[in-house]
């Protein structure tokens, strides 16, 4: 990855099914650039040479949507326009049977259920988390990318929302990488950018 | 590397495209008429014939530029003008000016008041720099629809600017709100908003309708008179044109230096008062007062009751308030005449508006996929060369009542880049990460868009094309000089009866004119209000 005045070599990076590799690293390193290429997001002004592989398949000319990679960042960011329940059922596959159901049931499950019609700016920052990381996996991924989803949370909160996300993804079954700037976030295996730092 | 929405060379193709129609051809063909033309008369013939228009039309950008300028830095630190007050910007400008006429005329409703509630009070005033057309009116009509226009671009530009940590720091340190105003944000403001500045200013010194309704006539502004003479085919009025119309490129030059050179003087006064140390707050202005929204709905409801009241009054003496006799059935017997102007306005204004929108949106989803963020100034180079002069060589070169579709053309170019101007704020700050988030959902780049941007920007795009539909609806020149038989339109006819002195008929034209912006408005308000 070639930046504006540095940039970093990254040998192979392999993440196993139901296994989640953190990415750390100083701020402006290239950790969310490296998080936007894996999307297939274009970015002027960086250069990215490399292979990208998922289940075997090369990812490189995929667009986003084919990717099935899904994203989960520290705003959240729930769509302001639709409620908790739209949400949901914006990211949930057409084919799915009982869209409604799975909806409601899966708010249930979080004790969110009173706030199906509520917009997401009614929520608090915790629940903003558990929507969002339900909204990532309705579209259901083959894999997942975490962008500091836990940075904007207070301590208390953090600790929940963190545990409640790696249950999740541990049922799901499947890679997923967090990007963040605390060690205590990470669940397995660290890797840290500042190695394949270049000027 | 999957791309967004198209790759990079849809990206090229989609900014030539716009760059032609609406900037390269319509330039291209100015240049090549003026290289081709040869002008008649002499310099010396020219400035002994226009030379005062010129000095009055530098004079009165200058003031009027100037005064704008700085009630705009002192009004756009009061209340936030919201998409409502967007709409009084877009009232047109010869509605504005007719209704304003009435109002503060010598015998006007505003003297009227005055004479009613002052018994001492003699008679209408006699001479008055208000008179019916002087240039001191001028002045004041323009500097009263201008002012909005620059006050909500200071205002995008302060929310913008991070004041409260800057305001914070500086009451830390002592200083008044008011000095922190005019010390810390003004200067950083002066820059931000020189491009919209500039563009008043080009407009000043090009405006025909509007001099024309209430401007002096001994001299007229140089641009009311170069239009005056295009409409003398002899060889000597046309070798006149020709210069009057360099002359008018030469005036819009001179006032953007000057106003540049003004920012500057202002920048190192600003500078100097910030390092003397003094804390001390100035007296209240009451311009921030005049700039409140409630300064500008009650100006904006006088004009239109005046509008209306004079559209129905049959007899009207001084020093009654309202009128003596009624005669509402001038609309009915209008009807027919006004029912095909709305039709040749809003078909008119409907196509230009969504061309340019389309075009503008267009610009903007490329340039934000480039991650191209700051206003490229290029794009609004038509708002920065006198409309006269575009609009002269067009009809030269094609001819005048060519149809409807270098009609159509001709408002496009001009709806662009207000639609342009109108939509990048919003559209640059929106965050490419909802896109992101509903791609990585599975939703392609199109469903992504319509699906996700367009509900959450719908009010910023659906004002944006109202402000292009607003920007045809009030279009003068390009109708009256590219199709003034084929397809007159509600403003043509409302300038040539009110200059014509009929100000009852031409408060109906005016009201019909300005019913149509405001319900397009109203309409967008009300269909993209937020929910509660």
């Amino acid at each position: 990855m070639v930046f504006k005045h540095h940039q970093l070599v990254i040998p192979k990076l392999f993440v196993a099914a139901g296994d989640v590799l953190t990415l750390t690293g100083a701020s402006g390193i290239g950790k969310s650039s490296l998080l936007q290429w894996i999307l297939g997001v274009d970015q002027p002004g960086v250069t990215i040479e490399g292979q990208l592989t998922l289940d075997g398949n090369d990812l490189g000319q995929w667009p986003i949507e084919r990717r099935q990679i899904g994203l989960v960042t520290q705003q959240a960011d729930l769509f302001p326009h639709m409620t908790v329940a739209q949400n949901l059922l914006f990211a949930l596959p057409k084919r799915h049977a009982h869209r409604h159901d799975w909806v409601a049931q899966q708010l249930q499950s979080v004790d969110l259920a009173h706030y199906a019609k509520a917009y997401p700016d009614q929520l608090s920052g915790g629940q903003r988390a558990r929507i969002a990381l339900l909204r990532s996996l309705a579209a259901a991924p083959r894999s997942l990318l975490l962008d500091e989803p836990f940075s904007a949370l207070d301590v208390k909160l953090r600790t929940t929302i963190r545990e409640f996300t790696w249950s999740k993804l541990m049922a799901a079954n499947m890679p997923a990488i967090l990007v963040t700037h605390d060690a205590a976030d990470a669940p397995g295996k660290v890797v840290n950018l500042e190695q394949y730092y270049y000027d | 590397m999957a791309t967004t929405l198209p790759p990079l060379a849809m990206h090229r193709l989609v900014r030539t495209a716009i760059a032609l129609l609406w900037l390269i051809i319509p330039l291209g063909v100015v240049v090549w008429h003026n290289s081709t033309t040869p002008f008649g008369g002499s310099l010396v013939g020219a400035l002994s014939a226009l030379g005062n228009s010129a000095w009055l039309t530098l004079s009165v950008t200058l003031t009027t530029s100037a005064l704008v300028l700085l009630a705009a830095l002192a009004g756009a630190r009061g209340r936030h003008l919201n998409a409502t007050w967007a709409s009084f910007i877009a009232v047109p400008h010869v509605a504005f000016a007719i209704g304003l006429l009435w109002l503060v005329s010598p015998s006007g409703w505003l003297v009227r008041l005055v004479d009613g509630l002052l018994p001492m009070w003699q008679g209408p005033i006699q001479s008055s720099a208000l008179s019916g057309k002087s240039t001191f009116t001028l002045m004041v009509v323009l500097v009263l629809k201008e002012l909005p226009f620059l006050l909500l671009m200071a205002q995008a530009n302060v929310q913008q600017m991070p004041i409260q940590p800057w305001q914070q720091q500086a009451q830390a340190l002592g200083y008044s709100h008011r000095r922190f105003w005019w010390l810390i944000v003004v200067p950083a403001l002066l820059k931000r908003i020189r491009l919209p500045l500039y563009i008043i200013a080009i407009y000043t010194v090009s405006v025909v309708d509007i001099p024309l309704l209430v401007g002096p006539n001994a001299p007229a502004l140089l641009a009311h008179e170069v239009y005056q003479l295009n409409w003398q085919f002899t060889n000597n009025t046309q070798g006149l044109v020709s210069w009057g119309s360099l002359f008018l490129v030469v005036i819009a030059f001179v006032s953007v230096l000057l106003l540049r050179g003004l920012e500057w003087v202002l920048q190192r006064w600003l500078g100097y008062l910030a390092l003397t140390g003094k804390r001390a707050c100035a007296a209240k202005s009451s311009v921030k007062r005049a700039t409140t929204p409630w300064f500008w709905a009650l100006l904006a409801m006088s004009i239109f009751i005046s509008l209306l009241l004079q559209s129905g009054q049959q007899s009207w003496f001084y020093p009654s308030l309202w009128p003596q006799g009624w005669q509402w059935s001038r609309w009915l017997t209008e009807w027919p005449y006004i029912a095909p102007l709305l039709y040749n306005t809003w078909i008119l204004a409907a196509l230009s508006a969504t061309l340019a929108w389309l075009s503008a949106i267009a610009l903007l989803e490329v340039q934000a996929q480039s991650q191209q963020h700051t206003l490229n100034g290029g794009w609004l180079t038509m708002l920065m060369i006198p409309q006269l002069v575009l609009v002269l060589s067009w009809q030269q070169t094609i001819g005048p009542d060519n149809g409807f579709i270098g009609l159509l053309w001709s408002h496009t170019v001009f709806c662009f880049p207000y639609a342009y101007l109108t939509l990048h704020g919003a559209y640059h700050a929106y965050p490419r990460r909802w896109l992101w988030q509903a791609r990585s959902l599975g939703y392609g780049p199109w469903a992504a868009w319509f699906k996700v941007l367009v509900p959450m920007l719908k009010r910023p795009l659906a004002l944006a094309w109202a402000m292009a539909f607003s920007i045809s609806v009030a279009q003068y020149l390009p109708t009256q000089w590219l199709a003034p038989v084929t397809h007159p339109t509600l403003t043509t006819e409302a300038v040539s009866i009110a200059s014509g002195g009929d100000w009852r008929l031409g408060s109906v034209y005016a009201l019909a004119q300005w019913a149509s912006v405001w319900s397009v408005f109203m309409l967008v308000l009300w269909g993209t209000r937020a929910r509660n």
